[in-house]
């Protein structure tokens, strides 16, 4: 290792392989042979884990200067690749970068190191009267900066909008070692960094709108008959102007799954129904839960039920203990279109002799979040890459309902053409390009996609794959 | 509904981790060491890096640098009991003979001497030499109310003495007929177990057993939750037999004998917060019976720590980490001393002398004007003249 990085980051920086290793995947598993086939080169050559932003310029100008590659690490919890190296270099921990740095009471901001995590900041926050307004489904390890770098939409943005839109101020540092800082209205933006799976720049620090704690809380459960009603029900409540803190959807094998696990579980297809704020607002919303249910034939669940499954919220993936391994596609999809995805689904299902599970976060009364999963086992060689092609099929039903793959990373770079237009994508490359001339930030993701997966061979490859998903798939206890 | 905990084999739960990191930010060797192999999702990830048969030192200290505390399993998103898996990866390291010297120095010591320090048996009542009053039938007295069972610490480390000191006045005071096992309290095998040397256990709970059905106490009473532990949930196990008698931990004893009246306080104003020892309180789930005693004491006001219950913070001085590790379970010492410091409390109270022990010492070395007392002692010093 060059002297001059061990002097910098004395002994928080490794070329130990056995340390390295821990850092080349998130949630995915991908197999040997994919990895060796596709040319990803996932171990990086160093870790490092700067402590402050000095530090974080001090490695992007030594990476700039030498042409290696540097991929910044939140806590690893996305499923995307958008923080594992594809091209070894230097991973950036930014876990050590947190903190409280200042709570701006007057202003309602609150500035804290981009390795903050989100739920331990909320329970920071809520000790002095205030709350964040939204967060991930993984808030428990997510990081401010990780959930920034995604597109930041989670639970209580059908309240407050994407994350992006929360964000006051960043300070980023560029690849070339420079210290910006960003906002709304600089050049670049905070835009820029949102959804950019870390490829412009290394955010250090974000200032963030907070709101103030909620005096009260209701969470309840919709149990409907078919998924067309529950759609409609979402989408007249999240119109309302008294509209919830957050909307879940549950798909009724969701929950078979869970029985399937020893938890008691309700039935039915489930929209979960969470009010917070003052007693005015969470007693109007009950009024207006009653209404929904009334109007569009719902039971409402006992309160203890709805209560349990808000604590269990950041717990989706329990099912993977069914697995051992967990495939899943996460996708936009209209909320008017909600039953048919939920029919396609079903009928792929059946085909491929597949149970799928789904849950998604309504984020506004158009559209919604859909992650469907299914289980699978990575130890299986082929019968694993073969479940794997199954999410090709996944998306493909969003995509023929004019959604597409949520968040990008590595894995949805063959759906580009999807997710963004074409003058969208031009303007993301000239932006890389003016701040990551040599692409040494996080190279290989968000732009472009493996030179042996071009779109077309990746739909038809995962077309045909998993056609014998039929056979080699993980068949459920009837 | 109790969360359930799998552990299916080493190879199917490592397979099962979703690498989701919530393990990662409520380990304290992870907030100490900072590397991800310090975590448990890395530990697992080197696992699977690993050939199964031969363990790479990497692994094997990282293995050996965890206070067992259990923090990771009561967040595991897939419901691993992550504490058994490093017992299962102990053991096999153990197995192997790769586990680091001085645990198979522990486990010749407990072999040759039947306890942890080395002494002879015989220096198992040391302690009592400084009592005002030597009760009758201190030792070995047959059909009594309660067996008082030590625990090697408290039995043989001069600082600890005074938990069983304040645990046989109160006892004496409150007129409780008991005794101790004296020189014939074995080491209750904990340590082996965190050790991952587990052959000799099943005999030492045979000998402990043998001899306590002999005395014929209406229930056990222990002041060390490690080996309430072990006799609780690993006893039965080794033994496949249920134990004949009750055991109890001091705090669930203490409150009984509050909640009969026998047990009178005198009132104190104090600010008092507690610390939940890993094996009382995740890994045995008492959580209540210390708190309800502690605010039985008039005037006691009782603060929580921002992690508390399930969530507590260990003190560093679990898993024998102090044995191959001094410095990290010292750093994590640090950690729950600021998190005593931002309560306001004046005691620190607990249920543990390995726990009194090292957080005294971090206590000390951050001088922290906070009083570390064991549960026995703060009761004691609350007795009712």
């Amino acid at each position: 290792m060059d002297n001059h990085l061990s002097e910098l980051l004395c002994n928080r920086i490794t070329d130990d392989w056995w340390e390295r290793v821990t850092y080349g995947r998130d949630l995915a598993e991908v197999p040997g042979i994919m990895r060796w086939a596709l040319r990803l080169e996932t171990i990086p050559d160093l870790v490092a884990r700067p402590q402050n932003t000095e530090e974080v310029a001090a490695l992007a100008q030594y990476a700039y200067s030498q042409g290696i590659p540097i991929i910044p690490r939140g806590s690893g919890s996305s499923a995307f690749f958008n923080s594992v190296p594809v091209k070894k270099g230097i991973t950036i921990d930014l876990s050590g970068i947190s903190g409280i740095l200042n709570l701006d009471e007057k202003q309602e901001e609150v500035t804290v190191g981009a390795g903050q995590r989100w739920e331990a900041l909320d329970k920071a926050l809520r000790q002095k009267g205030w709350a964040v307004r939204s967060y991930p489904s993984s808030a428990p390890t997510a990081t401010i900066g990780g959930w920034l770098n995604m597109e930041g939409y989670g639970i209580g943005s059908l309240a407050f909008g994407p994350l992006s839109e929360q964000v006051v101020r960043l300070e980023v540092v560029l690849p070339d070692g420079t210290i910006k800082e960003v906002t709304q209205a600089s050049e670049p933006a905070i835009s820029w960094f949102a959804g950019s799976d870390g490829t412009l720049g290394l955010v250090t620090k974000v200032t963030l709108k907070i709101r103030h704690a909620p005096d009260v809380e209701g969470h309840w459960l919709l149990s409907f008959k078919d998924v067309a009603s529950l759609s409609k029900a979402a989408a007249t409540v999240a119109e309302e102007a008294n509209r919830p803190y957050n909307l879940g959807y549950y798909s009724a094998h969701y929950f078979d799954f869970f029985r399937q696990l020893g938890y008691p579980a309700p039935h039915g297809e489930i929209l979960a129904v969470d009010y917070e704020g003052n007693q005015e607002t969470v007693q109007g919303g009950q009024k207006i839960i009653k209404q929904l249910a009334g109007t569009f034939g719902a039971e409402i669940l006992p309160t203890e039920v709805g209560v349990s499954e808000w604590k269990e919220r950041f717990y989706h993936m329990r099912i993977k203990r069914l697995g051992p391994t967990l495939m899943a596609a996460e996708d936009w999809i209209g909320v008017n279109n909600l039953s048919q995805y939920q029919d396609s689904v079903a009928r792929l299902g059946s085909r491929m002799r597949t149970k799928f599970y789904s849950y998604g976060t309504i984020v506004n009364s158009q559209k919604m979040t859909m992650f469907t999963a299914y289980r699978a086992d990575s130890r299986q060689g082929l019968g694993y890459i073969v479940a794997m092609a199954v999410t090709g099929r996944l998306h493909q039903l969003a995509i023929n309902l004019g959604g597409h793959p949520y968040s990008v990373g590595l894995w949805n770079t063959p759906y580009l053409p999807s997710i963004f237009s074409k003058v969208e994508l031009a303007k993301l490359k000239k932006r890389k390009k003016e701040l990551d001339p040599k692409g040494l930030l996080n190279p290989g993701k968000h732009y472009t996609y493996p030179s042996l997966l071009p779109p077309w061979f990746f739909s038809f490859g995962t077309r045909m794959a998993s056609l014998l998903q039929r056979y080699t798939g993980a068949r459920e206890k009837e | 509904m109790d969360k359930p905990f799998f552990y299916e084999g080493l190879n199917e739960e490592t397979t099962i981790c979703g690498r989701c990191g919530y393990c990662r930010d409520v380990c304290p060797a992870y907030e100490v060491g900072g590397w991800e192999s310090f975590s448990p999702r890395g530990k697992m990830a080197l696992v699977q890096a690993a050939n199964e048969q031969e363990y790479p030192q990497k692994l094997i200290d990282r293995v050996y640098q965890c206070t067992l505390c259990g923090a990771c399993r009561e967040v595991c998103h897939l419901n691993i009991d992550t504490r058994q898996m490093w017992l299962d990866l102990r053991q096999r390291i153990a197995k192997s003979g790769k586990a680091p010297e001085v645990m198979y120095s522990l486990r010749d010591t407990v072999r040759d001497k039947g306890n942890i320090s080395g002494e002879e048996q015989s220096s198992r009542l040391l302690w009592s030499e400084n009592l005002d009053e030597v009760p009758e039938g201190l030792n070995g007295k047959k059909n009594p109310e309660v067996l008082y069972f030590l625990g090697c610490v408290s039995s043989l480390f001069p600082a600890a003495y005074s938990i069983p000191q304040s645990m046989v006045k109160i006892m004496t005071k409150v007129g409780v007929n008991f005794t101790t096992m004296g020189a014939e309290e074995m080491c209750c095998g904990f340590p082996l177990m965190a050790a991952g040397l587990t052959d000799d256990i099943k005999k030492l709970a045979e000998e402990n057993i043998a001899r306590i059905e002999e005395l014929s106490p209406s229930c056990i009473v222990m002041s060390c939750p490690s080996c309430l532990h072990t006799w609780k949930h690993e006893y039965p196990r080794l033994l496949n037999r249920e134990l004949p008698f009750p055991v109890l931990h001091s705090s669930q004893y203490l409150l009984k004998l509050r909640q009969e009246g026998r047990l009178k306080l005198k009132e104190k104003e104090q600010i008092v917060t507690y610390h939940d020892p890993c094996d009382l309180g995740r890994n045995s789930g008492i959580y209540d019976e210390p708190r309800q005693l502690i605010t039985s004491v008039p005037g006691v006001k009782l603060v929580e720590m921002e992690r508390n219950r399930e969530n507590s913070l260990c003190c560093g001085g679990g898993g024998n980490l102090e044995m191959t590790d001094k410095e990290l379970a010292a750093n994590i010492s640090d950690l729950k001393v600021n998190m005593i410091k931002e309560t306001g409390a004046q005691t620190v109270v607990t249920g543990c002398q390995q726990c009194k022990r090292t957080m005294s010492g971090a206590v000390r070395k951050a001088k922290a004007r906070v009083r570390v007392q064991d549960l026995t002692e703060f009761i004691v010093s609350m007795l009712d003249d």
